[in-house]
Parts: C-alpha cells; structure tokens; sequence
C-alpha cells in the first residue's frame, strides 16, 4: 500500500518536473508582500527568506506534500520557527543580532540542473545580547556566507556555511546552526541524535543537550507520518547537540566549535539536509545510508531489523554484518556476528531486511553494524555504528545501578579539528613586554591590570569572560594567531579556565607553553574549585582541583630571597578570607615551590613543567567582606600587592 | 468642489446591522445651508460666504490625477447618485452615474497605506465653525465576514504650524455587505483653533520622561531644540496654504503579520459615490462636550471630581438643566448634582464636581453622565467610568483601545495602573539608589528620584496606581558587588565578565555628572546582569526589606510587582562549595515566610500597598489549567498561598506562548478553560490572576486573536498586561466595560457555578460558550448568577484564522432558561454588554416550572448575562 502512495505521488512531482522542466529559482513576492527567494526541484520546493536572515521560511519535500516550517510560524521572531536558522552561542537566543537581519543575497545558478543562492551577512559581535555595548574581537566583522543548492533528481539539499575573515584578528565563533520544523500538527515529532550511551530520543528518555554525541547528526522524524528530516553535518566542529522541548522537541540545533577563522583563510562546513520517508526513527546516518536499526524479540528469538533509505551518495549495493554484543551486565562480554544482510542501491524508498540471533542473549545489547558499502565505481568503503538496545533491562537506558556508570559506552571516535601548527623558527618576543590576559570575572577586584600595568613598557592586552564555559557570554579576544602569540612575553589567565579557548585555542597554547612563553595562573572559584579540565594542556599546571574554604587568615612564610619579593615590604602581610585548599597532583615532573602561604595553604606557587617554562600560580581569591574582618585587611588592598604581581608576571616572563 | 447635495431624502437608509450608528447619526439634526450670499456687481468681487454644507461627486476627488491603466478610474455604476458628464456613442454630451473606482493592488497595500480620494482643503474662512458630520457614501467588492482591509474616513485640520488628523476605520462587518452602497460617518467639530477637542491624559511612565522633564527638573531644556534653535533652524517646519480641512478615504497598509495576528488584505476594489461635509447641531439646547472623571481607580474614602463641558451651538442664549448623574451595578443611580445653566451663543463652560466617597461607597465599576435636561427630557449627555475599589490589582485595567472617535475629545485610555520596569539600581541587590539618578539593574535605562516622584504623584492624581517591577534576584555591578562581599547570598555565580562591571560603572559615573537642566541623559549601551540570590538570610531580607520601605516612601510607589519568583531560598551548599546552615526541606515555608515579613513592613508603612509577581517563586500556577493534569494541593505550595492571601497578582507570563501550536492554551477553548482555573485557584485564597499577552505584544492589535484574547479574559473574570483590544460591533469598547462591571466578572466573591451545562439552557441558533465561565455569588439574601456567552471563533487555535474571519453574528433574540436555585423563587435578569454601547439592558423575566426565563437579545460576539433570585 505505501509502495502504491509513494508511486502515485511520484508521478504528480513528475509531473510537475515536466512543466518546469528542471531546477527553478526565483525572486517572489509571496502573500503577505515579502520578498523570498523560491527554490524548488523534482524533489522539494522551498522559500527563504532574505529579510529574516534568509531562514526557510517554507519546505515541501514533494512525495509527502507536508509543509513542515509552515506550522512553526517562521515569521513571527518572537519564538517562530524555521530551517537554518544563523545564531552565535556568545549571545542569548531571544536578543540575536542575526534574528531577523536582512541578508544580502545572489543567485548563483539558475537551473535547469542545479539551482544555488548565496547569502552573506556580516556580525555587529556583540557579547550576550545584540547592542549590549559588549563587542568580542572573536567574532566581529565575521561575515557569514551561505549557500544553498538544489540539483535536480536528488532527493536532498545541501547547505554550506563559509566564515570569512578579512580582518587582521583570528576569528572564533561558536557557531549556532538552529532549525525548527514541525511535520505533524497532530501528535509530537520525535528527534534522535547519536551519542556514546545510545540514541539521544525525545520525546522519551533522552535529554536536550547532547554533549556525548558520537556522530554527526540529527533526525526529526514523524512516527505517526514516518517523515522525517536528517542533518548530516561535520563531526570535527560539533560543540554539542541540542533540540529544545523534551516532550515536543520543537527544534534540531547544534553548536559548532574550533572553527578557527584566520585572516584571508575562510572555512567551510557543509551541512546536507536530507527528507527521509517510510522512517519511523533513525538509528545511524551517513553519507550513504540511513538506518533504522530495531531489535525484535518474538517467541523467545531475537532478530535484528534494519530500514534503510538512501543518503546523498549513490552506491550500488550495500552489506550489513550485524554483530551482538551481550552480556553486558556479566562477564565477560558476549559478542556473536550474525548473517550478512545485502542490500541492492538504495532510494528515498526504506529497503528492510533482518538477520536473526541463534542463541540466547538477554536485554541490554549493543548491536553493532558493519557496513560494506560498493560504490558506482566499483570501489568499497566500510563505515562501522553501535546501537544500545535497553530492551527488557529494568532500568530502561544505559545506565547501571549507580545511576551514573553507562553499562557500556559505545564507539565515540576523537573529534579532529584543524589546529595550525607555528613555524620552527617562532619564538616568544622577549625584547617587548607584551602581555595577553584573560580576565575571568572577579579579576577587577585583584587589580590585576592595574598591577601589570605598572611594568616598565608593558603593553597589556586584554581578553575578557565570565571564566567558565557558558551560555550567551563569550571570550571578547584571544591571539589564535600564533604571530600575535608569540608577540606576548607571558599570557596571565585569572578565574578562567582553558577550555575557555576551546580546544584549538588550548592545543595552540600549548605550542607556546612548549617554548618559553610565561604563564600566571589565577585562582578562584572557575577553574581549581571544580575538577580539572580534559585537555592536556591542564598538565602544565601541578594542580587538579583545590576547593574553596571560608577562612580568615593570614598571608605567611613568604620565600623572601624569590625575585618575585624583590622591593616588597612583607612587615605586614595582608588577609585573605577564603583560601584554595590546594594540593599538588602527584608524578610531577618538578616539585612546585610554594613561595607563599594563606595559612596552612598554598598562596604563590612556582612551577616548572619542562626545564625554562616558568608557570606562577596565584590562589588568591576576592570573596569576603572586609567589613565583617576589621583589622584584616584583604590581600588585594595591601599596599605591596600590585608591585608582587607584577614582580610575578616578570618573573614568569623571565624578567629577568 | 462645492455641488449641490441631493435632497436628504435620497440618502438610502443604513442596513439594520448599520443602526447604531444611523441612531447616533441621527440624533443630531443637520442644519439647513447658510442662506445663498447676494450677487455681487460684476466688477466688485466679495468673497463667498463661509458654507454649512459641502459635497463631492467621488469622480471629482481622486488621491491623484487619473491616468490609463492606473488603479483608480472612474466607472459608469447605476447604484451610484453622482453625475459624471459624458459622452454616447453619437458622441452627445449625456450624464450618466458613476463613480470613483480604485482596484486593490495587492502589491501596494503590503507596502503602505493607499489613498482612495482626497478633497480639496475646504478653506478656514469658507467653512462656518461647529460640529459636521462626514459622511461617504462607498461600496467594495471583497471579504465581508472579516476583519481584512479597513475603509478609512479621515478629516485634516491645518493650520499654519500643524496638521491634526482624525479617523475612524470602517470594516466589512461595519459596512454591509459587498456590492452595496452604504454611508460611513463620523461626527468632526471644525475648529480654525484646533485646540477645542480635550486631550487625553496619558499616564506617566518614568522612562518616557521627555513630556514632564521640566516639571521633574526645573530649568530643563530640550537640548536637541536648543541647539537647532542656537543653530537658526525653525522650531517646526511650516505647513503649507491653504489652511482648512480636507477629507479623505483611504486604505491602511494591510500585510498579515503573524506575530500579531493582524489580517492580510481582504479588499479587491472600493467605490466612492460622494463626500459629504454637513454641519449639525448636537442638541436643541445646550450640548455636553464630555464628562470626564479626574481619576480612573480610586479607593473607597478617596475624593473624586468631574469635570462637565457644556457648549451652546445654537445661535440664541439657552438655559438648561445641567445633571451629574452617578450609576454603578445595574442601573443603581444617585444625581450627585444639578444646576441651571445659561450660556449665550457660542458659548461653552467647563463646571467642576467633587465627590467625596466613603468607606461604604459601593466597590468597583462606576458610571458618570452628564444630562443636560429640559424638564425631564434629557437632551444630550455624555458619560464615562470609572472604578472604586481598595485594590488596583482586581479592577486594574492596562489600557484599553476603541474605534469609534469623539468629536470633543480625544478618547482616554481606561489604564488605571501602571508599571515602571527596571525601577531600582540592582533589583534585591539594591533597591535603594545612593544617588539622586541612577543607572537601573534589569535595562539599559536611568531614572530619578524627581522624575520618578513626578510619575508617581501625577498619576496618583489621575487615578493611576504607579507600581514598581522588582526582580527577585540582583542585578547590574550591584550584584556583582555582593557576588564578591556575600557570596552566600547568591544563587549562582554572575554570568557577566569585569567588562561588563566596568561599563556599567562609567555609564553611572556619567550619569552623576549629568546636568538634567541642560537636557535629558543619553544613556550608553551597557551590557545586562542577573542573578538569582539564595534568600535564606535574615541579613539578606532585612537589606531587601529596609531598602523596599525607604525605596517606595521616597518614590511613591504603590506596589511593587516581582520577577522571576518572590523570595526564594535556592540552596544549602554555598556557590563557593561550604554547607549553608539550612535544612533544604525548609525552601517553600522559608519563603513564605520570608514575602509574610516583608509584606507586613510595607503595609505597616503603607495599608494600600499591593503585591503582584510573574507567579510564585515555584509557579504553581503552571500546574493548573492544563487539561488532563490534576494539581498538587495549593497548601503544598505555601508562598502561593501567602501571596494570594495578601491579595497578590500573579501574572502568566507564559500565556505569552499561547500561539504557539503546542501551547496548551492554544485551542481557544482549552485557552478559555484554563484561564478561569487559574483565576479560580488565585482567587480562592484572595489573589488575583493576569494574563500575558500573545507573542508579548499588549498593543491590543484590532486583529481576531487579539479581540478573542480580550474577550476571554474579561469573561473568565481575570486581569491582563496589556492593552484591551477595541471590538467589532462597538461604539464603546471592553476596556470601558470591564471597567464599568468589573463587579461581574472580578468580585473575588465569584466562584464557577458547577454543573452550568444542568442548569442553564441556551437555545440559541448556533453554539455559545458559556459553561466555563458562568459563576456565581452569594449576595445579601441574594444569589447572583453571571453567565458570559462568547460567539466562539470559527477555527480552534490562536493564529489559525489567518484571514481574521467572524463568526456568524446572533441577530436573533434567542431564549435561555435558567433553573432556579433552591432557597430562591424568583429573580431579576440584566444583560450587560458592549455591542453597540456600554450597557446593562434589564430584561423581562418570567418564571416556569422552576426555571427563570428571559429572551435574550441577540448575540454578535460578546454579551453577558446576570440574574439575582430572591427568596
């Protein structure tokens, strides 16, 4: 019967190819007097619209004529939906500046084998909220092109975002990619993302931020239409997956990162939004096949069903070799490879097929597939994916007793992003005083500018951020420009942790770190108070993680004879009324020097990672109120305090 | 052009549905043309004596000349009266009727507005001064049953330094049907002076502050005026001779807009017959101009006063009797004061009469007219409301928009409360600034002490209530402020960065050097701070407390309404990881608690003062309403209950969502529903509930979701954020009714009546809603039903209709019964209603096998009924 729709509405689009003969492009008015660009195919029919910030405002995949933006009121800016929507993580998504901006345009092909439109904007940059006052260096003057292409005869479109950077400053957006859509205006859709505890579905058990993402993509489909919509975009920039509303996930959105944009160097990232039909999830998605894998057990056997639709590559024959992995909840794991399933091609039309399990294998399972995949040309490409399967298992996800150890933890390959590599020959500047500092908040209360300031011809460049990873705030500058790097005799980052500078900024970090350039290191309740980060660059400093105590003490046992102390009157040593409790990671390859306590903790410490890299680290936290402490002065309202930082920069700075 | 106007008998009468408006028209009598001037000798040209009467073939008075091709042409139609001279096909001069036509492009009407005719400036000394009405007589072929695409009638005034203009939009709905001839008028006061229609008052907002700056700082100069003023630029650009009036008919820019539901164009083409510009005397006698009560809201015990414009129009001396009469309930009147008044020709007199209420003064929703009688006979009158009531929460009214214009005066907003966001420097933080201006938390404003002061008081005296927003948490470099010196009291670490706090503090540190008489402040971009706090401390409420007290004493604010929760503890472990001495169990009666401390301290300083917040700091409210969810028990949520016990106001700002598809108040029905459960909820315990407005645009949009939102929330007897819509089929408008019976619909007395569906029997031509929202009240020996029936719309979700399509009216009187209830044996019925004017109609009973009966008067989209029994 479905075969028997699918073909009848086959022929009304093939019909209509006929009378256009191809891929059609067009400016239109549409009803209510706006101007939108009108792209459609033998496949779908689509409007964006330029004075919204070339949204989708309308999609039509033909074989289902269902308007799946139209429901979503993707003219109305105040929570309206539509498909490809630009957004920036740095900025709340309610006050956008990109949120129905005019987005010049041109079209680029017109068809009558492809049709393409390229739109263009450039961001204001504003940190939080469009005009807050707060300007990031990382994204301003960014332009954003977009492109959109339709090619007749193929069941799909593609969408390349290209960032172009003509200024001299690195650029780091992170980047919003956010579709809303909605195809059945009865019942809720369903969305589902790849993770490394199994499939992310809501509405149900999963969550709407998916952070373990194993793969890069993420379905909407209609169970009740079985229609459905698959973004494949790249593994190597994703951030995180997110689709807002758990009961009635209202949008598909993911936030790239480490899209690093030097000056005159644009990068691209393609995004292929594929309708799929005949779906009632999605299990796995490539750039070959999509699949819905579904374990069945009947009569006390268990098989394993696979629905497959065609991607945006053509192959002629596909062959799938299931292998379960049982088990999971003894030892040790099971795994048995069960009968090959061989596909001819594949089309917008799901080909199924199954292959059954002999023996005897008890919920939770991991079926994992390997996918022989022949290409037009005769050449073979293998692609490999894991699926958990709950099944019966009490607890209903992959989740152990402790409610917090996955049972097993499925393949998530290394993301892999393009980091630059400095020249042999750059080295740190040493001849100029330039410092570079990452300001987390509370840095204002220290006086930390103001103490490096007071270096004889310093030249203190300054980034700013809340010091943690979050949303709608974000890093306003960062030398991701190795020239501009190395131009910084030491890099101080207070209250902040690395990953602020994600992990292209730590991994070019490091390459500077490696080679003489200082490092001060503040404390405060963004970085030692919680666990440190993943990255290795974390190895440069000898602590982990130092909880915060409230405490009165006094500043103690200075190293006197340390340069840092050189023209410091320590007769007085100030207060501080919350300490670090800190203590050093072990396996060191140096021993840190504490050159001053506060109390029985460590306050300055000196640190050595490879021989001549000097790491400072200062704990000292701002909290407290001096007028509930009368006669203790705080640490940073001591007299001598801005002469020991910036004694501190120096000497990390190797000053002299 | 000046034509002769045919005889007023030729003039077709106005469809049946088109009545009130012939019955308005109508009570005025057209006075006859001022007698034809002498001929003057051929050689002496005397100027024309000023005329009484003008009229307008529509061919003569296109917007622009016609051109070939073009929209606008002029067409042979038998149904006009106009004479167009032509030609045969012998090539005879003939005339023939015909009219202006102008298609429709539906290419220009999305883009702007598109003018259908435009007289020629009738000038000042041409035309006799007093009252006229302006009629055009046009048809249109399009949309009838909908909202759609507007005919405007629009008079300009001019005069050497200024152009006013007035208009009323006339609907398909309002016109008739398509293809038909039919006059539209208004009433227009020609005055050369342009300054005789009284100006509406507009309640002060302190941010919007340019109107009252120099009251608020003496001395203050507008510095852009001075410096164009210093730079030789003329203060306004002059407009140009001739100076008069001119007429015109066009279309507004009509685009369908889905963020406010306004409709896409419905007009294919208009036809204009004629214009016509006839003076008319208001009255006999004397006329009254309007009554106006100095205050919108005051509370029992307060003094009112009102103040009646009378104006003789007739050419010889009138003595009349002048009656201020006072009406609330249904019909329940007092004169409050007559008085003999002679007035010459020409004349006018604006009298002044004060009211002391008392505490017994009946609450809620009153009535002012002003009758000016000869004996009995009232022979014009004028009238408007207004509400008596302790608590501005239960009659607040936010603004309310109409259609109809007043050729006396500019139709007032019914806004009896108004809220100044953004009031203080850092929310709980810092409610009290330590300067006299001060850079405010929660936007990117400033304001003052004295400007602040000027809004408060000038709205007290309009009878405004002034209340203050006040976000539960901190804001701006205060919070980070005590982010640093009491990071226990903190919810969360701020998510800003030392730039934030940087600008923020030299944007206050310019403020500080501002000079408020040199102009206004020009306020930075600054970026925004929030953070919720941990209101577990005694310290922390005592801060809040002592600061809210000294806050509203200096300002003269009357409430305040919280953001984002009330005063909620948010957690035992300290942002800096230390255990708080706190039990986490605590959290819900800890914040009662902590709002019963607070509100007692500024009730100790002011009894009147009231409480409204964005919900509870958990939001019960969101458990209630929502089809199929059974609530937790309210008592399980004891800070919803001490704040409804304090009379507070909860308002939903996530009804704001309602168009969305999947929002549970998207059917209307479910919409309708869920409204009186919350209002139920709040109300069992004192409180009061307010809607949010769709999208978050309370402008009142003249658009079909718009008019059912309205219409919804004043039956289901609950208050909104924003401004009331006008209604189709009004001369009045629902701001002005609930105002006049808010009695009906927002006692706190009122509960649902259960099983209505039993009890009351409708048997109206099509269906009518009114099960959800009947309720009941136990009065003195009394049991008043209120039974509000609503035409439901044609489709079922907000933002579904998207051509703004109504409902077939009831134009038929339809019976309902009603079952008595037990105890009582007969009863008293009223409709109150607004189509076409603020009334409450009583209505003839009768009693049959223990059903009281009546035969309710039709139903376009919005009547109520109320029945009393008595033992």
């Amino acid at each position: 019967m479905k075969r028997v729709i699918f073909l009848l509405l086959a022929s009304v689009f093939a019909a209509w190819a006929q009378e256009r003969q191809g891929a059609f492009i067009s400016e239109i008015t549409d009803e209510d007097g706006d101007q939108v660009v009108l792209m459609e195919t033998d496949w779908m029919s689509m409007r964006l619209m330029p004075g919204i910030g070339s949204t989708v405002i309308n999609f039509v995949f033909r074989p289902t004529q269902n308007d799946i933006v139209d429901l979503t009121q993707p003219k109305n800016l105040f929570g309206g939906g539509g498909l490809l929507q630009d957004n920036v993580w740095e900025q709340d998504w309610r006050f956008q500046e990109l949120r129905g901006k005019w987005y010049d345009y041109q079209i680029t092909k017109r068809g009558p084998d492809e049709v393409q439109v390229v739109f263009e904007t450039k961001l204001d940059g504003w940190i939080n909220a469009r005009d807050s006052g707060v300007i990031s260096k990382l994204l301003q003057d960014l332009k954003i092109r977009r492109t959109v292409t339709l090619r007749q005869g193929t069941p799909y479109f593609l969408f390349d975002v290209e960032f172009v950077n003509d200024t001299p400053f690195a650029k780091l957006p992170l980047y919003w990619m956010h579709n809303c859509d909605r195809i059945d205006a009865t019942a809720p859709d369903h969305v589902f993302r790849p993770s490394d505890t199994g499939i992310n579905h809501m509405p149900g058990k999963g969550n709407e931020f998916v952070y373990n993402f194993n793969h890069g993509w993420s379905a909407r489909v209609s169970p009740t239409r079985r229609e459905g919509i698959v973004y494949l975009m790249d593994y190597d920039y994703i951030s995180f997956l997110y689709n807002n509303q758990p009961n009635i996930p209202y949008t598909d959105e993911w936030i790239y990162d480490n899209l690093l944009i030097l000056n005159k160097q644009p990068r691209k990232t393609r995004i292929h939004v594929i309708p799929v039909m005949g779906l009632e999830r999605v299990d796995h998605a490539t750039e070959y096949f999509i699949a819905e894998v579904r374990p069945i057990r009947q009569d006390g056997r268990l098989r394993v069903a696979y629905k497959l639709t065609s991607s945006y590559e053509k192959i002629r024959k596909i062959t799938l070799i299931p292998t379960v992995v049982h088990n999971l909840l003894g030892t040790p794991e099971k795994s048995d490879v069960l009968p090959a399933i061989e596909m001819q091609g594949l089309g917008i039309e799901p080909q199924t097929a199954e292959a059954e399990f002999p023996g005897d294998a008890t919920d939770p399972l991991v079926i994992r597939t390997k996918a022989f995949i022949e290409l037009p040309d005769g050449t073979q490409v293998e692609r490999e994916f894991e699926n958990f399967h709950a099944g019966d298992y009490s607890l209903g996800a992959n989740i152990l007793k402790d409610l917090k150890t996955p049972v097993k933890l499925l393949a998530r390959a290394p993301q892999n992003p393009v980091i630059p590599v400095p020249s042999a020959d750059v080295a740190v500047n040493r001849k100029d005083f330039n410092v570079f500092g990452l300001f987390g908040s509370t840095s204002r209360v220290l006086k930390l500018e103001d103490a490096i300031r007071t270096i004889p011809g310093v030249k203190l460049e300054a980034g700013y951020h809340p010091g943690v990873v979050i949303d709608r705030n974000g890093l306003t500058d960062f030398p991701y420009d190795y020239d501009r790097l190395f131009n910084y005799r030491a890099i101080v980052l207070n209250n902040a942790v690395f990953d602020i500078a994600r992990s292209v900024g730590m991994s070019i970090l490091i390459n500077y770190l490696d080679r003489g350039g200082g490092l001060v290191y503040g404390g405060g309740p963004n970085t030692f108070a919680g666990k440190g980060g993943n990255h290795p660059i974390y190895q440069y400093l000898p602590i982990d993680s130092a909880p915060v105590d409230k405490a009165t003490v006094q500043l103690n046992s200075p190293v006197a004879d340390h340069p840092i102390f050189k023209g410091v009157n320590l007769a007085n040593l100030p207060w501080t009324y919350y300490v670090h409790k800190a203590r050093f990671r072990e396996n060191l390859p140096t021993a840190p020097k504490v050159l001053l306590k506060a109390g029985d903790e460590p306050f300055l410490v000196e640190y050595e990672p490879h021989p001549g890299q000097r790491v400072m680290i200062m704990l000292g936290l701002p909290f407290g109120d001096p007028a509930e402490n009368p006669g203790k002065p705080p640490f940073y309202d001591w007299s001598e305090w801005q002469k020991l930082i910036a004694n501190l920069v120096r000497y990390a700075a190797h000053d002299p | 052009m000046l034509v002769d106007a045919p005889p007023r008998s030729s003039i077709p009468p106005l469809p049946v549905k088109f009545s009130w408006l012939l019955a308005l028209l109508l009570s005025t009598a057209v006075l006859s043309a001022a007698p034809p001037a002498p001929k003057p000798p051929p050689s002496t040209p005397v100027p024309k004596p000023p005329q009484e009467k003008f009229a307008w073939p529509g061919w003569t008075v296109p917007p622009a000349p016609l051109k070939a091709g073009g929209d606008a042409s002029i067409a042979t139609d038998a149904d006009a009266q106009s004479k167009h001279p032509s030609k045969d096909e012998d090539g005879k001069d003939i005339v023939e009727n015909a009219a202006l036509q102008m298609r429709v492009n539906r290419r220009d009407i999305v883009r702007g507005v598109v003018p259908v005719a435009t007289t020629p400036v009738v000038e000042w000394p041409g035309i006799v001064p007093g009252v006229y009405r302006i009629t055009a007589r046009v048809k249109y072929s399009g949309d009838s049953q909908c909202i759609g695409t507007p005919i405007v009638l629009s008079v300009s005034g001019i005069i050497g330094e200024r152009q006013e203009t007035v208009d009323e939009a006339f609907y398909g709905f309002d016109i008739g049907e398509p293809e038909a001839y039919a006059e539209i008028a208004f009433l227009y006061e020609v005055d050369p002076t342009l300054t005789k229609r009284l100006p509406a008052r507009h309640p002060r907002h302190s941010r919007h502050n340019s109107d009252f700056m120099g009251e608020a700082y003496p001395g203050y100069v507008n510095a852009a005026n001075a410096a164009n003023a210093a730079a030789g630029v003329a203060k306004l650009p002059a407009v140009k001779p001739p100076y008069g009036i001119q007429i015109q008919l066009s279309l507004p820019r009509t685009v369908y807009n889905v963020a406010s539901g306004m409709p896409p164009n419905s007009l294919r083409s208009v036809s204009v017959d004629w214009i016509r510009c006839e003076r008319v005397t208001p009255s006999p006698g004397l006329a009254v101009r309007y009554v106006r009560p100095l205050k919108h809201w005051l509370r029992p015990g307060e003094g009112q006063s009102f103040d009646a414009a009378v104006e003789n129009f007739s050419s010889e001396a009138r003595t009349r009797n002048l009656v201020l009469v006072l009406e609330h309930g249904c019909g329940e009147t007092q004169e409050l004061a007559k008085q003999s008044i002679t007035l010459a020709p020409g004349e006018s007199k604006v009298l002044k009469f004060p009211w002391a209420t008392q505490a017994n003064t009946p609450q809620f929703g009153w009535e002012v007219r002003a009758e000016i009688r000869e004996g009995d006979k009232v022979e014009t009158s004028a009238r408007d409301f207004f509400s008596v009531h302790p608590r501005a929460y239960v009659v607040q009214v936010a603004g309310g928009n109409h259609r109809r214009l007043d050729p006396f005066r500019e139709k007032e907003s019914p806004a009896n409360l108004m809220e100044v966001f953004a009031a203080t420097p850092g929310d709980c933080a810092q409610v009290m600034p330590k300067t006299d201006a001060w850079v405010c938390g929660m936007s990117a404003i400033w304001q003052s002490f004295p400007v602040v002061r000027a809004t408060t008081a000038y709205n007290r005296e309009i009878g405004v209530a002034t209340h203050m927003y006040l976000f539960a948490g901190g804001t701006g470099d205060a919070v980070m402020d005590m982010h640093i010196r009491r990071p226990d009291w903190l919810g969360g670490h701020p998510n800003a960065t030392d730039q934030f706090y940087y600008l923020r503090a030299a944007a206050d540190e310019a403020l500080q050097k501002h000079d408020f008489t040199k102009g206004g402040f020009e306020m930075p971009k600054i970026p925004h701070v929030e953070v919720g706090l941990n209101h577990w401390f005694p310290e922390l409420m005592d801060q809040i407390t002592r600061e809210s007290v000294e806050f509203t004493k200096k300002t003269g604010y009357e409430g305040i309404r919280f953001d984002v929760g009330i005063f909620a503890p948010n957690r035992v472990v300290s942002i800096l990881g230390q255990k708080l001495p706190f039990n986490d169990a605590d959290r819900m009666r800890h914040a009662a608690e902590n709002f019963e401390k607070f509100k007692d301290a500024l009730r100790h300083e002011n009894p009147n003062f009231e409480f409204g917040a964005n919900m509870d700091s958990w939001a019960y409210l969101e458990n209630v309403g929502v089809r199929g969810v059974k609530p937790p028990d309210p008592e399980t949520y004891p800070e919803f209950v001490a704040f409804a016990k304090a009379g507070g106001m909860f308002m939903d700002e996530g009804t704001m969502s309602a168009p969305l598809l999947d929002h549970y108040m998207n059917r209307f029905e479910d919409a309708l529903w869920s409204m009186v459960q919350k209002r139920e909820m709040a109300r069992r315990f004192g409180g009061v509930y307010q809607l949010f407005s769709p999208h978050r645009d309370g402008s009142g949009h003249f658009a079909h979701d718009d008019i059912y939102w309205t219409t919804m929330i004043i039956a289901a007897g609950c208050t909104y954020v924003g401004s009331f819509t006008a209604a189709p089929y009004s001369l009045d408008s629902p701001g002005e009714f609930i105002t006049r019976f808010s009695e009906y619909f927002r006692s706190l007395n009122l509960r649902p009546l259960p099983n209505a569906e039993e009890l009351i029997h409708i048997d109206s031509p099509s269906v009518v809603w009114f099960a959800d929202t009947a309720s009941f009240e136990d009065l003195a020996g009394k049991r008043r039903y209120v039974i509000p029936m609503i035409n439901p719309p044609v489709q079922e979700r907000l933002r579904r209709n998207k051509s703004n399509e109504l409902p077939p009216t009831i134009d038929d009187p339809f019976r309902i019964e009603v079952k008595i209830p037990e105890g009582f044996h007969k009863g008293r019925a009223w409709m109150l209603t607004w189509e076409p004017r603020v009334a409450a109609v009583s209505l003839e009973t009768t009693v049959a096998a223990g059903q009281l009966r009546v035969n309710f008067p039709g139903l376009k989209l919005f009547r109520t009924l109320v029945m009393e029994f008595e033992p």
